[in-house]
């Protein structure tokens, strides 16, 4: 085994036996296999993961097991030897399990789908797979627009898994061995509303375009009660590091503040939190069963936890007393409090702004004020900060050069404001990241424009040498890669072939920029006739979208009208502040949910 | 304080160093072991380990000395909250620090055919190739090898300086495969570490 260890740069990724795997039945009715096609040290980071990899293996008759894309040396190491990819679990081919099932956690991954297939033997194309293959499934917050990868997958789950899984995996059981591949898919298709068959939704193209969505509106599934629904009370815990190494727990799911950039804004409405006991309880659970002394309360806003100080209150006397670190990621802007952190190490503060002036803000509905920005970052100065990163984008509609001029001069605001506030010796680190926007589906910016090439390399260029002169550290991104997940998450059906020929050119970890390679991509859709512009380009309002045949609860005319507010420069206020019917009330979960519900005074 | 002796077989051999010190701390943590923390500005466990083995080096005698009291069936505890291939086998209350303790260490090395040639090791001013920072590099090693028992035709023992003092028995190994153009895959198992020529386990006894 010694000769493996020597040639395999990190051989543990591909051994399974971590802390914590449940017992894994290879005789159950249901073998499921969880892939994350992205790096182990990634996939093993992610929450849904982790929540049905327990789920499934809690149900009497199912195992699931895991399984990630292996490094290229790994995958070298496979064909030399003639070994398919295997689950980590008990080394199983993933040609021999039920269910392959893919979290599509980030448009990126697409070319390691094809890569685990082709490692697994497991026809790429659904068309081609018959009795002997497992169901190609896929699911996570891509799964919203998986369009591109219609015809490699048998099915997709949209929305939170929690609840409609189990039910699909025991109709499985039943029906192993008196349905074939076909009428199960049917029935899956006939039966639950969230599941979208791409085989047999009769969507219609002509000339790269998208002229009928099929008849089925796939709505996605939403769990009513975060406290009621599966919550496994542990994690895997590896003998490597991980990208996220701490224990998580999720404080809420969804988010109030419906700012207009945001996809997960919406697509994961309404907001559902915990209860305060509830998520001290997990809280002390997981840490007691994974050994982790970091804790992370996870959610996409956590300051806007309705029972924030009521839960710090129990937490940071237990963290102390169990020498824990705390972590509050995603806090917001105006939420800040120094006191949250103090007691902890003093390590970076995170601000996203992201937009330069108030004009902007306001566009994106990014509610808060430059007052509040430069107050928190005070307030954090004065508790000892003495690093802090902020996030900008680039490229949001109706952005001027004034918008550009408005990030450098917040960020010089914010550095004049540590010399007056420090308490820390330290000098201060400030370092600005400047993303380029990217519109993606279901939000109420879906019909925008990407930026194009020209205009955001000649703004980063411009920003780049500001702040070089002021000696503050400033990142962007590569504009070739924003260009690539605005096709992957704007595109339909008409670049399936052009993403398979891509992988088959080289293109894989795209995710990874080292190893992205926009060329390949480019020849791809120049082979097979994709006009990139008609997918990154300005749509009509009354355009059909390839993403139309699901329902996310948010409608379409909520998007519009927020799109037209955002024209008009007028802000929107968060759900629990005012229902502005954007549509899932009417799925009733909206004030039934603790936080969601209108806060008095406010 | 204590000193625990440990085991680290696949596929917990297959993490590194480092890795595995978080590994074991976070077993402590689950065990719910009362370890002391250090009293600084960033509070850690006070764990203190025996010299780094290489990714894919088992061994059977890892030692840890960790700063607590004696606790009612602590190894079982630890046992029990292991993952795959650490397993936690003796226990002295001592104060010891392995890592500055530890001169030398013995090693099992199985490769089919390989003993024939071990001896090639002991000529005068033996030296081994092997890259190091991307650089090939030879050393003459002679000096820090003090021990060779062949067992069979495909097993022998051999005993290394190790600590600060140090020569790693894969290094060893895939250059004699080298130079004898073999091809064979190779297990090495850590089995003894010795302070002063004295086994490590019969000085923490004493």
């Amino acid at each position: 085994m010694t000769k493996f260890t020597d040639s395999i740069k990190k051989p543990y990724v591909y051994t399974g036996g971590e802390y914590g795997v449940p017992t894994i039945n290879t005789n159950a009715d249901v073998r499921f296999c969880m892939c994350v096609s992205d790096s182990y040290e990634v996939g093993m980071s992610n929450l849904g993961v982790r929540i049905l990899y327990y789920m499934f293996n809690s149900m009497q008759g199912v195992s699931c097991e895991r399984c990630f894309a292996p490094w290229q040396d790994y995958a070298n190491h496979l064909k030399s030897t003639n070994a398919p990819l295997c689950s980590l679990e008990t080394g199983t081919p993933l040609v021999n399990f039920d269910f392959v099932g893919f979290s599509m956690q980030f448009e990126m991954c697409y070319s390691n789908f094809f890569y685990m297939l082709e490692l697994a033997n497991i026809p790429v194309q659904t068309a081609q797979r018959t009795s002997d293959h497992p169901f190609v499934v896929a699911g996570g917050p891509c799964a919203v627009n998986l369009e591109p990868l219609y015809k490699y997958l048998d099915f997709v789950f949209v929305g939170e898994g929690e609840t409609v899984w189990t039910d699909i995996v025991n109709d499985y059981k039943r029906m192993k061995g008196n349905v074939d591949r076909q009428q199960f898919l049917q029935y899956l298709h006939q039966t639950y509303d969230c599941i979208y068959v791409p085989s047999l939704q009769g969507v219609e193209y002509q000339d790269g375009k998208v002229v009928s969505v099929g008849s089925k509106i796939v709505k996605r599934n939403v769990v009513a009660d975060l406290n009621q629904a599966f919550t496994p009370n542990t994690q895997l815990v590896s003998n490597v590091e991980l990208v996220h190494d701490r224990a998580v727990l999720e404080l809420f799911r969804g988010c109030a503040n419906g700012c207009r950039f945001c996809q997960a804004g919406f697509i994961y409405r309404p907001v559902r939190e915990r209860t305060v006991d509830n998520a001290f309880s997990l809280c002390t659970q997981l840490l007691q069963n994974t050994g982790y002394d970091e804790l992370s309360l996870n959610s996409l806003s956590t300051g806007d936890y309705s029972g924030l100080s009521q839960l710090l209150d129990k937490l940071l006397p237990y963290a102390k007393a169990n020498n824990v670190q705390l972590n509050l990621p995603s806090l917001r802007v105006d939420t800040f409090k120094g006191d949250y952190a103090s007691g902890n190490r003093k390590s970076s503060l995170t601000f996203a702004p992201e937009a330069g002036t108030q004009r902007l803000r306001d566009v994106i509905n990014k509610n808060v004020t430059e007052e509040e920005i430069l107050s928190a970052a005070a307030s954090a100065f004065m508790q000892g900060y003495s690093s802090v990163k902020l996030y900008f984008m680039m490229g949001l509609p109706t952005e001027t050069q004034e918008d550009i001029d408005g990030i450098y001069d917040l960020v010089v605001k914010i550095k004049s404001l540590y010399k007056k506030h420090k308490t820390s010796a330290k000098a201060l680190r400030i370092s600005v990241s400047c993303s380029t926007f990217i519109p993606k589906p279901f939000t109420p910016f879906q019909w925008e424009a990407f930026a194009s090439r020209d205009y955001v390399t000649r703004n980063q260029r411009y920003l780049a040498e500001k702040f070089r002169q002021k000696g503050i550290a400033f990142s962007y991104n590569d504009y070739d890669v924003s260009l690539m997940e605005a096709i992957l998450a704007r595109g339909g059906r008409q670049i399936a072939d052009a993403l398979y020929l891509a992988y088959q050119k080289g293109s894989l970890f795209d995710a990874w920029s080292e190893h992205f390679c926009w060329e390949n991509y480019r020849q791809a859709f120049e082979e097979t006739g994709v006009d990139i512009n008609a997918i990154v380009g300005k749509k009509g309002t009354s355009e059909l979208l390839p993403w139309d045949y699901v329902d996310v609860g948010v409608q379409k005319l909520h998007f519009l009208c927020e799109r037209n507010r955002a024209y008009a420069l007028q802000t929107t206020p968060t759900c629990n502040q005012l229902c502005r019917a954007c549509g899932l009330h009417k799925w009733g979960f909206c004030q039934t949910s603790h936080g969601n519900v209108s806060k008095e005074g406010k | 304080m204590l000193v625990i002796k440990y085991t680290k077989a696949y596929p917990a051999s297959y993490a590194g160093h480092t890795d595995t010190l978080r590994t074991i701390g976070r077993i402590f943590r689950r065990a719910g072991a009362n370890v002391e923390y250090s009293k600084g500005f960033n509070p850690h466990m006070e764990l203190y380990f025996s010299p780094a083995l290489p990714v894919g080096v088992q061994s059977t005698a890892e030692y840890l000395a960790v700063k607590m009291e004696m606790e009612d069936n602590l190894l079982d505890r630890l046992n029990q909250f292991s993952p795959n291939g650490l397993t936690f086998t003796h226990l002295w209350q001592k104060q010891a620090n392995v890592s500055a303790l530890v001169t030398s260490a013995t090693y099992r090395v199985s490769c089919k055919g390989l003993s024939q040639y071990a001896s090639q090791m002991l000529v005068d001013n033996y030296a081994i190739n092997y890259e190091e920072k991307g650089q090939q590099v030879t050393k003459v090693v002679r000096d820090k090898i003090y021990d060779l028992q062949v067992v069979d035709a495909d097993t022998f023992l051999v005993t290394l300086a190790c600590g600060n003092v140090n020569l790693r028995c894969d290094r060893l190994v895939n250059h004699l495969l080298a130079v004898n153009n073999l091809n064979a895959d190779y297990s090495i198992v850590k089995i003894q570490m010795q302070t002063n020529g004295t086994d490590m386990d019969a000085f923490l006894q004493s």
